[in-house]
């Protein structure tokens, strides 16, 4: 185990080496002059070129990547060019308790939604619940999440006065529930669909009969013996979720006003701003990267067949 | 007790049980008198039904496959005649089309859909917009495909070093979210519909990669891939003969279930302002545009947004069908 | 050991009844295939799959070589046709060695040593017809297509399959079928050398026969040698002109077909030949068979490894490892408690001699 998990760590560790490549050459192509931005557009060629040297805009590919790289192990993820000299990392800080609030709530849906919803599928399969369930998945999957979150917005924020419109505001809670509902819809929709396959997958097995023949009521069989083998590769998915949605949903933010990473990244681009891009396009990466990393241990401790085959 | 080495038909006694068989009968015998020995011995295993047989059988007991599937090819028919469908031209603006206050047309006889705050007419770009994106999905999905083959049939295939890099440079592109990952290319390369499926198919080929790779894996173990090479057939050859059309399920599924994903993601894009361009006409944008309108012209909103469901929901069904028909292992885990 | 030790050669070599010395067409000598398998962060553990077996094959003969799952014949069967390559000792095919080889050379060589494998489904490709299937041979060679369609019949013909398969799939012929076409494809090349890797073991009885029958009528024209791996002792008694028993990836016995089979030397080979039903000793009392596992091939037992199971072992056997020597049936067995050949010393190491007698 103690092998697997330090070739995991080694592998891991180059999989970041390669995001953090990967997240500065793409700022670095992006095409724009930012010195000129960050002076200004009425800045005197001397004022742009003073701030190109300042921000070492001048040096060389590598030499910038070097500078970053040593700023990076610093955590100093640089200024941000577009908002007057603040430091992308406290702006990442401060956009980044919405985005956290409105991932773990997408992940709260997903598992409220799918899960249940996905058992009871399977308890009565072509049931009434089952098809209406199903109907429903397919559409979560299928709608964009903007065009979802906008319809969502019109019937019960904007119709029936449910939900607020937009943006944050007090309770905090209040204003997340429609965007993180949207977000958690498609995850919960996919959700359902397996927990309905492989339930119906496992029920089917000779041990689930014998429980049966041992005169076990089928409720119990449902949740005590087969939501196990459900629950393995569900909570895994999970976690990738979690990470994904940890890098700022973009859509969602932007639909329902929040002022989280996802905002933070689309304006960062928007306006040129490289060094934010990098930061938030890296923090994203980053927390998948990690994610997933997590979940393979969790793997590992959940299965023990996994457990066994790493050693 | 020792068998007669050198003759051809052993001595049952001395021989034992196994070898006292019709065959023993003597191979003077014609091959067509063995070969009903044989079949007497041995039936012939059943035909297995082509695959065409298979598909139209399952569509007629599956009518959410079947319509699924038509619906497809009527998207496809829609995208292809879009000139000749449309009433209107998508980029013309209108006269009448804006009322007195600029307000958008509502749905009438004139503009069926009604207009759009430009005063063009929705149902002509919303059969553009159908154009689109299956165009965006299709070939984005395709060139994703064909990056994923070859990435991922290396990297399986040759393993070692290269495998290992491969893997490592396909999973940093992984770790990036797609739609960030697109946005940020975008911004380098600048909105146009031809970089949108070239984002796409950037940030798609990945997944198609992993499966590759596992598959090939896999199918290099395999009796006749050896039996191949024992004869002397060169890899490049084993590749194209043996291995590629083992992945074509898979591919197929791939593809279906990708080309639903494409879409969504140029119809994210256009909905951002950095997809396909105005005044171009794609369901995302159509929706950004209509936000502004909701109270006064919901129709701007739903329509494309209902389009893009129906579109999405029949590429996804019809590759949960395919999936069934190709693959059935993949089917088990439903994924 | 030396390749020479193992030849048959001079007058008393094998089955040819006017003692004419055939060249040996393969010759294996100390072949080694060893493969490492990982074990936690740095540690690599060496399976020595076979560790040092020799022996020759003449042109139009059948060397037969049996054993338990484990013991390294299909290994050596693999090593042959250079699917694993060999980590020690040297492969001879009609004097050209074939361990180093690659490229072009390696592509010749291969049409030299062909295989028929144990599964007869999933050594064809279910997406190719039968016909395609040895087409794919028939290009190897170098036929141009036009010609291949007649030549993939007559090949056919020549396995007694009707032309009309050619344009069946794997999945659409019996099991005799697709291992006829896969002998069609394996002599598709010329090859001079076929290895039957199990080649009838998944096939019904009544099956086994014809396709039997049909391998020697093959070797009857066209004068292939087969190396024809199996463990059913009766199949090989059917097929084999000599036989080697391997065990653990080591020769135990090696002689003719007539020595090995009325006189079997090595306990392990006596213990194989007890487990055979045999028609015509029905009533005879049994001798006790075999007991217990063939042990873990990354780490055999000390001396002789068959001694944890041996009912005749002695003090020796624990430490010692025994080395392949002439019996008293002529032929050789690696076994310190069989009575060697009073005949002479033949020792193991002795440069010409014919190892072994009719």
């Amino acid at each position: 185990m103690t092998a697997w998990l330090a070739r995991r760590l080694a592998q891991m560790i180059v999989v970041v080496l390669g995001v953090v490549t990967l997240a500065f050459l793409l700022a670095y192509i992006v095409p724009g002059d930012p010195a000129r931005l960050v002076a200004g557009p009425n800045a005197s060629p001397q004022a742009v070129a003073s701030i190109a040297r300042q921000l070492g805009l001048d040096n060389s590919l590598w030499s910038q990547y070097v500078t970053f790289l040593g700023r990076l192990c610093r955590g100093n993820l640089g200024t941000s060019f577009a908002l007057q000299g603040r430091s992308v990392s406290s702006e990442i800080v401060r956009a980044l308790p919405v985005t956290v609030v409105l991932a773990i709530g997408g992940v709260l849906w997903e598992i409220v939604l799918g899960i249940p919803i996905g058992i009871a599928a399977a308890y009565r399969p072509r049931g009434v619940l089952d098809r209406v369930s199903t109907l429903g998945a397919l559409v979560g999957l299928s709608a964009p999440p903007f065009w979802l979150g906008l319809m969502l917005l019109y019937f019960l924020a904007y119709k029936l006065s449910l939900f607020p419109l937009s943006g944050t505001g007090h309770p905090f809670i209040w204003y997340l529930i429609l965007p993180s509902f949207t977000l958690g819809v498609g995850g919960a929709a996919w959700y359902s669909r397996m927990v309905r396959t492989t339930m119906l997958g496992v029920l089917r097995s000779p041990y689930i009969e014998f429980a049966r023949l041992k005169g076990m009521p089928e409720r119990t069989i449902l949740l005590r013996h087969a939501l196990r083998h459900v629950l393995t590769p569900v909570i895994t998915m999970l976690g990738m979720d979690l990470g994904y949605f940890l890098g700022g949903v973009l859509i969602i933010e932007s639909v329902f006003g929040l002022p989280g990473v996802g905002q933070l990244a689309y304006n960062a681009i928007g306006t040129l701003d490289i060094p934010m891009i990098t930061g938030t396009v890296l923090l994203a990466a980053l927390f998948m990267v990690i994610m997933s990393f997590v979940v393979d241990v969790t793997y590992t401790v959940v299965d023990p067949r996994v457990r066994l085959s790493r050693r | 007790m020792t068998a007669p080495l050198n003759q051809h038909l052993p001595d049952p006694a001395a021989a034992g049980p196994a070898l006292a068989g019709p065959g023993a009968a003597g191979l003077d015998s014609s091959g067509l008198e063995l070969l009903s020995a044989e079949a007497a011995a041995e039936p012939v295993a059943a035909t297995e039904p082509r695959l065409a047989r298979r598909a139209l059988t399952s569509l007629r007991h599956d009518p959410v496959a079947l319509i699924s599937v038509l619906v497809v090819i009527i998207l496809a028919v829609v995208a292809v005649l879009a000139p000749v469908l449309a009433p209107y031209n998508p980029l013309h603006a209108f006269s009448n089309g804006l009322a007195n206050d600029g307000a958008p047309v509502h749905p009438g006889s004139t503009f069926l859909l009604g207009t759009d705050p430009n005063g063009r007419d929705v149902l002509s770009r919303m059969i553009f917009g159908a154009r689109v994106s299956l165009l965006v999905g299709v070939v984005a999905t395709g060139l994703a495909s064909i990056i994923g083959i070859i990435i991922g049939g290396l990297a399986g295939y040759v393993g070692g070093v290269l495998e290992s890099v491969l893997m490592r440079f396909t999973d940093v592109v992984l770790s990036f979210p797609i739609l960030l990952f697109c946005i940020a290319l975008i911004a380098i390369t600048g909105p146009s519909t031809r970089n949108v499926v070239l984002v796409i198919a950037f940030a798609y080929w990945t997944y198609l990669a992993r499966i590759v790779r596992g598959l090939v894996l896999s199918l290099k173990e395999r009796e006749f891939v050896t039996a191949a090479r024992t004869l002397g057939v060169g890899h490049a050859k084993i590749l194209w003969r043996h291995i590629l059309p083992h992945l074509t399920p898979a591919i197929i599924v791939y593809s279906t279930l990708g080309v639903a994903s494409s879409i969504l993601i140029e119809a994210s894009l256009s909905y951002l302002g950095i997809g396909v361009p105005l005044p171009q006409a794609s369901w995302g944008q159509m929706i950004s545009q209509g936000q502004e309108y909701f109270q006064t012209a919901p129709w701007l909103l739903i329509a494309p947004g209902v389009a893009l469901v129906i579109t999405v929901l029949a590429f996804n069904l019809a590759g949960d069908w395919l999936t069934d028909l190709l693959d059935p292992a993949a089917a088990e885990t439903g994924r | 050991m030396t390749p020479g030790h193992l030849t048959p050669s001079g007058p008393e070599a094998g089955p040819h009844p006017d003692g004419a010395a055939p060249d040996p067409i393969v010759e294996v000598a100390d072949l080694q295939v060893h493969f490492k398998i990982r074990r936690g962060l740095t540690g690599a553990q060496t399976v020595r799959a076979v560790d040092g077996v020799s022996f020759a094959l003449a042109a139009g003969e059948t060397l037969g070589l049996a054993g338990e799952s484990g013991s390294g014949k299909s290994t050596v069967a693999r090593a042959l046709v250079r699917v694993h390559r060999p980590t020690g000792g040297s492969i001879r095919v009609a004097g050209v060695a074939a361990g180093r080889l690659h490229g072009s050379d390696l592509r010749a060589y291969r049409r030299r040593m062909q295989m028929v494998y144990q599964d007869p489904y999933d050594s064809l490709d279910p997406r190719m017809t039968a016909g395609e299937a040895i087409g794919e041979g028939l290009a190897v060679r170098g036929l141009a297509r036009a010609q291949r369609k007649a030549e993939t019949e007559a090949l056919l013909r020549r396995v007694n399959l009707p032309a009309a398969l050619t344009a069946r799939y794997p999945g659409q012929l019996s099991g005799g079928q697709r291992q006829r076409v896969s002998i069609a494809r394996a002599l598709a090349v010329s090859p001079e050398v076929i290895v039957c890797d199990e080649a009838v073991a998944a096939l019904d009885v009544s099956i086994r026969a014809q396709v039997l029958n049909l391998l020697k009528d093959i070797q009857a024209d066209a004068g292939v040698s087969y190396l024809f791996i199996s463990h059913d002792l009766s199949t090989l008694r059917f097929m084999a002109d000599r036989i080697a028993i391997m065990y653990v990836g080591r020769l135990v016995e090696y002689g003719t077909s007539g020595q090995v089979f009325s006189q079997p030397q090595h306990p392990y080979t006596q213990a194989l030949m007890a487990a055979v039903p045999d028609m015509a000793n029905l009533g005879r009392s049994r001798r006790a068979g075999l007991t217990g596992e063939p042990p873990n091939p990354a780490s055999p037992p000390p001396g002789c490894p068959f001694h944890p199971r041996c009912p005749a072992a002695i003090d020796i056997c624990r430490t010692a490892r025994p080395e392949l020597r002439r019996k008293a049936g002529g032929q050789l067995a690696a076994c310190h408690v069989a009575p060697d050949d009073p005949a002479g010393p033949a020792p193991a190491d002795a440069p010409s001699t014919t190892g072994v007698t009719a």
